[in-house]
């Protein structure tokens, strides 16, 4: 498998999609952090977090992660690297299993991209700030990286399995795109208060305050389905350090090993069977 | 271009993708209908958002679009039809033609999957039916203004990867538009301040009641320009058909874009076409 990471790792230095997702990043990233310096000085009053602005890239990462996925692992299926690969003795699941980390290592990328252009405007324009107005960074990078391993496994299954590269693109980015509005969706339906105030009129001007359950307010076996989303989807883990109050349940790396290793067992053994020619 | 438009429709016919996006547009009519149904918070009618297709349209469509268009390239297809006598225009025309009907179709799927699990859990409409006609007309003018702009990005480009790339991303981007021209149009025109002396329970009788001006508020011409925008942009149009803010809406304004989006689509697209290289 070394091998196969080392013409990986050459393929992807040399990859046109990956410097231009990095180099999209690497904008972005510049142009989140000119909208923190305009907005720094509510930022401090309001004595709000950064943390919307150094995770921001969290939200593209899974569609910079579709693209590149379909198109790098799509021009070996294409060009008849992978039926190549096997020729020369290396195995499907080593091959599988390469693609995936080479997947994940380009989505480090990305982040890093992003978090250098980020830096690049903001330590000028704010100084350490940047940093001292984070919370708890390292947790929110661990949990980025993760969401960026989540992704990828469940790219590299998805482009795997699919010789036409157009279609793999479109799937995975579908995917991406579906997996956002989920993780939204879960996040908001976690995040209802148990209670809400209204006020109750008679007439035009006359206004009573009440305070009333939440219908929304998730419980029993709902609010264990979402929870179980949350810590299992990549875009829960990816949104959850763009989050200010958010802690970092020790429960969710398990949770995300478990898709990982799921997506990458399943992908795999449905790859050995795969027809290359 | 009969011809041509009878291969089209045949390969429609046969295309897995465009019945995928039929039945998935079909399925989400049909639960938007039952999540309407089933909501605990408030009561829906059946027009709340009956054409909430107008919201996923352009995406399905992008799909399709790119995949469907993409593979004449792929295979050849093109080149083989320009040879055998075809007129470009014709080749252009046809296609964009085929991907207007394929939209279209799977707008229907989901208007009579929301007709029929509509009308037993919601009732039928409480507006003037010639509303909801005249909001039909939108939806479907719409799905055609999407279907040229991605005719116009398929046709013009031979990777079909990049295509869907490029389609699914603008399809998003779209639809980001319209909500970024929708919020400042949202905004509410003043404030309410509520009496500070009172404690919780009191109630106000409005002798300290305080109105402030809203300084997001838009007025006069940059109001207007910006419903302006609201009307042209086909993401705008599919916030607003698809029932999510549908206050003011303009349909004939909408239907004129529409149709203009396609007119400039196909008329920017065959004019490159004609001189794109097919090798």
């Amino acid at each position: 498998m070394r091998k196969i990471l080392s013409a990986n790792s050459f393929r992807l230095r040399r990859s046109k999609v990956f410097w231009a997702l990095a180099g999209a990043m690497l904008a972005w990233g510049m142009i989140a952090y000119g909208m923190m310096l305009y907005n720094f000085d509510d930022l401090q009053q309001a004595g709000a977090t950064l943390n919307i602005y150094f995770f921001n890239g969290n939200l593209y990462i899974g569609a910079a992660l579709a693209i590149f996925s379909a198109f790098f692992i799509g021009q070996q299926h294409m060009e008849g690297g992978l039926r190549s690969m096997l020729t020369v003795g290396h195995s499907r699941f080593a091959i599988y299993l390469a693609n995936l980390l080479t997947c994940w290592a380009a989505g480090i990328g990305f982040l890093m991209a992003y978090w250098i252009g980020g830096l690049l405007v903001g330590l000028p324009g704010a100084g350490t700030a940047v940093f001292t107005g984070l919370h708890q960074p390292a947790q929110g990078i661990v949990w980025s990286y993760m969401a960026a391993l989540g992704y990828s496994a469940l790219f590299c299954f998805a482009a795997m399995l699919d010789s036409s590269k157009a279609r793999g693109a479109v799937v995975c980015l579908l995917l991406a795109a579906f997996l956002l509005a989920g993780g939204f969706a879960t996040r908001s339906g976690l995040d209802q208060p148990e209670f809400i105030t209204r006020f109750v009129t008679d007439d035009l001007l006359s206004f009573a305050e009440e305070t009333i359950p939440n219908p929304k307010f998730l419980q029993g076996a709902q609010r264990t389905l979402y929870e179980c989303l949350d810590a299992l989807l990549p875009s829960c883990q990816a949104l959850r350090p763009a989050m200010r109050d958010l802690d970092y349940p020790l429960s969710q790396p398990a949770w995300a090993a478990a898709w990982v290793l799921s997506l990458t067992l399943a992908g795999g053994s449905l790859f050995q069977k795969k027809n290359l020619q | 271009m009969l011809k041509l438009l009878s291969a089209g429709f045949f390969r429609l016919w046969k295309d897995k993708i465009f019945w995928l996006g039929f039945w998935v547009l079909t399925a989400f009519g049909a639960l938007d209908r039952i999540g309407a149904f089933m909501d605990p918070t408030e009561t829906h009618s059946l027009e709340d958002t009956f054409w909430i297709q107008a919201l996923v349209i352009g995406f399905v469509l992008a799909a399709f679009i790119s995949l469907f268009v993409g593979a004449e390239y792929e295979n050849g297809t093109i080149r083989n039809k320009i040879a055998s006598g075809h007129f470009r225009s014709d080749i252009y025309l046809a296609n964009v033609i085929v991907c207007i009907v394929a939209g279209w179709l799977m707008c229907f799927g989901c208007l009579i999957s929301s007709l029929l699990v509509g009308i037993p859990a919601l009732g039928f409409f409480h507006i003037a039916l010639s509303e909801i006609f005249l909001q039909g007309l939108c939806v479907f003018s719409l799905s055609a203004a999407y279907a040229a702009i991605f005719c116009f990005i398929a046709m013009l480009n031979t990777n079909r990867a990049v295509t869907a790339i490029i389609s699914i991303l603008l399809s998003f981007l779209l639809i980001f538009a319209g909500t970024a021209v929708a919020d400042p149009l949202n905004q509410p025109q003043q404030y309410y301040i509520p009496d500070a002396s009172l404690g919780t329970g009191e109630i106000d009788d409005g002798e300290n009641l305080k109105m402030i001006l809203n300084p997001d508020y838009l007025e006069g011409t940059e109001r207007r320009a910006y419903e302006i925008a609201f009307e042209i942009l086909p993401g705008g149009q599919s916030i607003q058909l698809s029932g999510m803010l549908n206050e003011n809406c303009s349909y004939m304004e909408m239907f004129f874009a529409s149709s203009a989006w396609v007119v400039l689509s196909c008329g920017c697209g065959l004019a490159f076409f004609r001189k794109k290289d097919l090798r």
